[in-house]
Parts: structure tokens; C-alpha cells; sequence
């Protein structure tokens, strides 16, 4: 089969396991991005797709082949580094050129390549720039031009943005994303951030803890987390433990709405758009405001309601902003609960 | 007044400071040398306050500039051997755990401790037909005829680099310890094969840093005295022990300071020569 399977994988350092149980379909031309807290595996996982760090078992296959026991510098594998990792004594272009001249491209076909390359990713006049003299931005798409100038059977990228300021972030995100499109290059992205995982992957892969928690489009790890960790790690989740009695769902003693074909017990994800601030206390629980802030088109609302707190939030300007410690209902719309497995 | 502008007036000051010291220690004798390089040789009375070429001439003797040829031979060969050794050893012990790296910076520390007559002394036990190394091969049977391994060429070569060992690695230690592994494993998955790696990557990325390095032992080097005397023999002397001779043995201070002049002439033009090499080439990379 095409694309990259990890079967089985399993690392550890010394006598921590690091990565556990690992297994992984990815199909040729997808993007997914490996989303997980500091400290997850998930760098770790790339750095041994990559080769950089050995498997303690467990197998990996690329387009049919095993990578199990190749060196990094016969796998074909293009990776852009967090620190990106551009070679300081080589001017732009050299620095793309790289990897064609290891292989023994010719000079004059090896330039035209990273002329290419240079043109694909905005940075036509600056071939001969050093490194050093770039901005985070440019030297960014030095590190993509350079991994994707060897024609990769696959593309990795390491928190290749993390450093970079939110605007330049959002507009190399778009522009990798594109890039990606237009080459068909199978993509593996670690990211801890879960924004950046929604905008630019295909597939999703939530870990935790060195192992897989969850696989799936944006929209199933969005909509249909299969554990109360990805329903929390991924955007903002209300976690509601509910009894159903009668057709109706309580939640802390209290009707929150109609149940669907629920378990007279169990546990609901209920993404705080689909909280209502209500005045009619019968609507749903009160409570009381304890954190309200402006998220430029979104007003968010934390209320207390007993020990537990719900976020809820609303378009801005929809609503007067309530004010810290003013009391407020809370509606709940349960067609979008989520159940979450036992 | 503000307290800015009271410091600003106070500034020169401050200067005197290190430009006294720099006028004490190093502009006033280099200009008495230069002064007395074209005076007049006196036997009585050491030197005559004249205007004469006559000592700078004399350099261009066969004896003198084949003697000057060799010094900077012998002290860019051990400048090159010591900065390479230097180079492979921080490479080591850089990607040892930071206890390790710790001892061997404190090691290397104590090395600079060791005086250069120390430094050649022990050597010459080491190398001596009757308690060194030749000894030790003959009780061992390696080694019929043991004779003494100084002096030497190879003797003072490694006198050279055990003075300048830690010299070498303390310079590049810094800059080779805070590298970035990333980009020798960036090289790898571009395809460099690990034999390739340290010719195209590693020793390229850390150029200009080598070259600071060699040329500071090369200039170190050209003025050692004792590892030539002790070590090396009346067939490896430098343009420093000839010097001190000329000088000190045959009274003759302005053949001594005009050789020394010439020597100092000659190392500015070639470190100048080397770092204007070292800046075309990041030219040329650019």
C-alpha cells in the first residue's frame, strides 16, 4: 500500500517508554497533523518516522517499503526542524540546493531546481542573501523550499511555526497549506496548537502520553472526541456528568433538556456555543459570572454554577456584556451533546 | 548639568585607562624596538642612536629568511594540528552529559596552569633514552636499539601541542558546544551520508571560528622559545631563538630588534592574508 503505516511502534528512553502501542495509517497526499500536549511523544514519533531516533519495536512502512533499520540519509524524507536548521555558511539558494548537490545533480539543473523552489515559496531575489540576514518568516520558507527540494516521499514538519508572531503564523499556515495542495506530498505536522491543527490537517492525530488518543478529520475531533481528554484538549468542551430520568437529561439535580438514547447515566460534551445565557431560570441552571473577556467577535462567559464552572460564549454584540458576579441562567442545547465513551 | 552629561564629560577619563596601559605596555617598547632597529651596532655600549637599513638587510641572508621561512612553517603546521585536534575534541566532549563537560573544562583550565618550560621538561623525560618511552618500548621488547626520541622535529611538534591544546579547544568549545545538532541531522535526512557529514557540514559551519583559533596559536606559536631549545635542536630553531641569540648572546640589539620587527611585519601581512581569504570566501557564499 501507498502512504505511510506505523504498525505496532513503540520507543523509550532508557526505561521511559515514550511512545507506546503506535499505529498509523496515513494515505499518499494527506496532511495530518500530530496534536498533543508538551511532552506527548509526538516530536519524538517524527523524529523516528525520520529516522533521527531508533524504534524499540514495531515497524514502519513507507510506499511498501520498511524503513526499520535505514539510515535517515537513505530515506527520502524531507523535514523542516523546529529550530529550522539552515545551514549557516550557505547563502539562500546554496541552502536549497543542498540536498540536490548531496544527490549529484548537476549545477546548472540543480540551480534551475531551486530557482523553482525560490519562485514557489516568494523568495525570488534573495538567492544570495545569507541566512542570517533573513527574517523568521523567510527563513521559514528557506527550511520548506529546502525539505521539499528533494522531491520527498514524505514531508515532515516539526513546530515549524511556533516561533513566529500570529499574523506571519496564520499567513505561512495558509501558504503551506496551499503548497501542500499543489505538490500532493504526503505531510506529517506536530503541533500543540490545536487551531493550527484544524486549519491545516486532513487528519488529525490526538496524542497523549505516548500513545494515540484519537485519529480523525478536524471535524470528528471537534465533534465527536472519543475521550473526555481530546473533548478538553481540543477547543473548549463543557464536560457534563448527566442522569436521565423520564426522556429528561439532569445535570446536577437539575432538567437540562430532553435526553436522546442515552444511558440512565453517563457523560456529555457540550461545546459552549451551544450554552444559552438565559433570564428565565426555568430555561435551564443558574448560576453566577465569575470571568467574562472579549474575544474579538466572541464574548466568553465562565459561570459558577455550585462548585462546577460552565464556558459559554455568544457572538459579541448580540448580548450586553454581563458583568463579573451578576447572576444569569444557563440554557443548554442538547441536539449538539456529544456523548462521550464510558 | 544632568547626571547623563556629567558621565559623558567624565568619559575620557575612564579611557585613559586602558589607552595608558596600551601606550605603557605595548606602543612605547614596540616604537623603542622599531627605534632601535635602525641604529647603529656599538659592542662597548650595546647600540649608537643612528638612522641605518644596514640590520634590516642583513635579513635577506640565506640564513635568516630560510630560518623565518621555517618558523612560520613550523608554527602553521602546529597551529594546524593543534586546531584540528582541538576541533575534534570539543566535538567530543560537547556531546557529553554536562558533568562531563564540566571536567573537561576544568581539566583543560589546569592545562593552561602548566608553563611552557614545565610543558617541555616533562616531555623530555618522556622522550629520554633512560626513563621515557624508548625505555619503556625496550622493556617491553618492542625496540632493540632504544635511543632518545630528542631532540626532534616530532619532539617539539608535540610540545607544540600539549602549549597549545587547550588554547584551541577553550577558543572553540564555546561556539562548538552551542551548535545546533538539528542542522547536522537537517544535513542527514537531506541525504548526507555520516562520512560526508563532517567534511560538507560540520567543519564548513564552524570556518571562521577554526580560523580565528589557528591563526591565534599560529601567532603564539611563531614566538615560542623553549620548545625549539628544549626539544627541538639547533636544526628546528625558530626566528625566536635566533633572535634572543642575536640579541642577548651577540649583543647585538639592533640585529635582534630588526629581525623582530621583520617577523612581526610578516605575521600582520599573513593573518591579514587569511582573514581577507576567509572574507572573500563568505563573499563568494553570499
Amino acid at each position: 500500500m501507498r502512504g505511510l503505516i506505523l504498525k505496532d511502534v513503540a520507543k523509550s528512553f532508557g526505561t521511559v517508554p515514550v511512545l507506546q502501542n503506535i499505529n498509523l495509517s496515513i494515505q499518499t497526499g494527506a496532511f495530518v497533523c500530530l496534536l498533543g500536549a508538551s511532552g506527548c511523544g509526538k516530536t519524538t514519533l517524527l523524529r523516528t518516522i525520520a529516522g533521527f531516533e531508533d524504534l524499540a519495536a514495531g515497524d514502519i512502512r513507507l510506499d511498501g517499503q520498511s524503513l526499520n533499520g535505514v539510515p535517515p540519509y537513505q530515506r527520502n524524507i524531507g523535514m523542516v526542524f523546529q529550530s529550522l536548521a539552515l545551514f549557516p555558511h550557505l547563502n539562500v539558494i546554496d541552502n536549497i540546493a543542498y540536498g540536490l548537490s548531496i544527490r549529484g545533480m548537476g549545477r546548472a539543473q540543480r540551480s534551475a531546481r531551486a530557482q523553482e523552489l525560490i519562485a514557489l515559496v516568494d523568495l525570488t531575489g534573495m538567492e544570495r542573501r545569507r541566512v542570517s540576514a533573513l527574517s523568521g518568516g523567510q527563513k521559514q520558507r528557506v527550511a520548506i523550499a529546502r525539505a521539499l527540494a528533494i522531491e520527498p516521499s514524505l514531508f515532515l514538519m516539526d513546530e515549524p511555526f511556533s516561533a513566529l508572531d500570529a499574523g506571519l503564523r496564520e499567513r505561512l499556515q495558509k501558504q503551506i497549506k496551499q503548497l501542500q495542495r499543489r505538490l500532493g506530498v504526503t505531510t506529517v505536522f506536530v503541533t500543540h496548537d490545536q487551531q493550527e491543527a484544524m486549519t491545516l490537517a486532513d487528519q488529525i492525530v490526538v496524542m497523549r502520553g505516548g500513545t494515540i488518543e484519537q485519529v480523525g478529520s478536524p471535524s470528528d475531533i471537534y465533534h465527536r472526541p472519543q475521550s473526555r481528554y481530546v473533548a478538553e484538549f481540543v477547543g473548549q468542551n463543557n464536560i457534563l456528568d448527566i442522569t436521565v430520568k423520564d426522556g429528561t437529561a439532569y445535570w446536577q439535580q437539575q432538567p437540562i433538556g430532553p435526553a436522546k438514547a442515552w444511558p440512565a447515566q453517563t457523560t456529555l460534551a457540550l461545546r459552549p456555543e451551544h450554552l444559552r445565557q438565559t433570564t428565565n431560570p426555568s430555561d435551564g441552571v443558574s448560576g453566577r459570572v465569575s470571568f467574562v473577556r472579549q474575544l474579538g467577535s466572541v464574548i466568553e462567559t465562565q459561570v459558577e454554577v455550585g462548585a462546577l464552572t460552565l464556558i459559554q460564549t455568544q457572538l459579541a454584540n448580540t448580548a450586553p456584556l454581563p458583568d463579573v458576579g451578576e447572576p444569569v441562567g444557563l440554557a443548554f442545547d442538547l441536539t449538539h451533546a456529544w456523548e462521550l465513551p464510558a | 548639568m544632568s547626571a547623563v552629561t556629567a558621565t559623558k564629560d567624565r568619559g575620557w577619563i575612564i579611557a585613559l585607562i586602558p589607552l595608558g596601559t596600551l601606550v605603557l605596555f605595548f606602543v612605547a617598547p614596540m616604537a623603542y624596538m622599531a627605534a632601535v632597529s635602525v641604529f647603529k651596532n656599538d659592542p662597548a655600549a650595546f647600540f649608537k642612536p643612528a638612522f641605518v637599513l644596514d640590520n634590516y638587510a642583513k635579513f635577506f641572508a640565506p640564513f635568516y629568511y630560510s630560518i623565518s621561512l621555517r618558523s612560520f612553517v613550523q608554527a602553521g603546521l602546529g597551529a594546524g594540528i593543534v586546531t584540528l585536534l582541538g576541533f575534534f575534541t570539543v566535538l567530543f566532549v560537547s556531546d557529553q552529559s554536562r558533568w562531563l563537560q564540566r571536567f573537561w573544562v576544568i581539566l583543560l583550565l589546569s592545562l593552561l596552569c602548566l608553563s611552557e618550560v614545565v610543558i617541555a621538561f616533562a616531555l623530555l623525560i618522556l622522550f629520554s633514552q633512560s626513563s621515557g618511552i624508548p625505555k619503556l618500548l625496550a622493556w617491553l621488547t618492542l625496540w632493540d636499539n632504544p635511543r632518545s626520541l630528542y631532540p626532534s622535529f616530532g619532539a617539539m611538534m608535540a610540545g607544540y601541542v600539549m602549549l597549545g591544546f587547550s588554547i584551541a579547544t577553550l577558543m572553540l568549545f564555546p561556539q562548538v558546544s552551542r551548535r545546533d545538532r538539528a542542522i547536522e541531522e537537517a544535513a542527514q535526512g537531506l541525504g548526507t551520508a555520516p562520512a560526508l557529514l563532517f567534511l560538507r557540514v560540520t567543519l564548513p559551519m564552524f570556518r571562521t571560528a577554526l580560523l580565528a583559533a589557528f591563526i591565534t596559536l599560529f601567532v603564539y606559536f611563531l614566538g615560542v622559545f623553549v620548545m625549539p631549545t628544549m626539544l627541538g635542536g639547533p636544526q628546528n630553531w625558530n626566528m625566536t631563538v635566533i633572535i634572543q641569540d642575536r640579541a642577548v648572546e651577540r649583543f647585538n640589539m639592533p640585529l635582534g630588534a630588526a629581525l623582530a620587527m621583520i617577523m612581526l611585519a610578516l605575521t600582520a601581512v599573513l593573518a591579514a592574508l587569511l582573514l581577507w581569504l576567509n572574507r572573500q570566501q563568505r563573499a563568494e557564499d553570499a
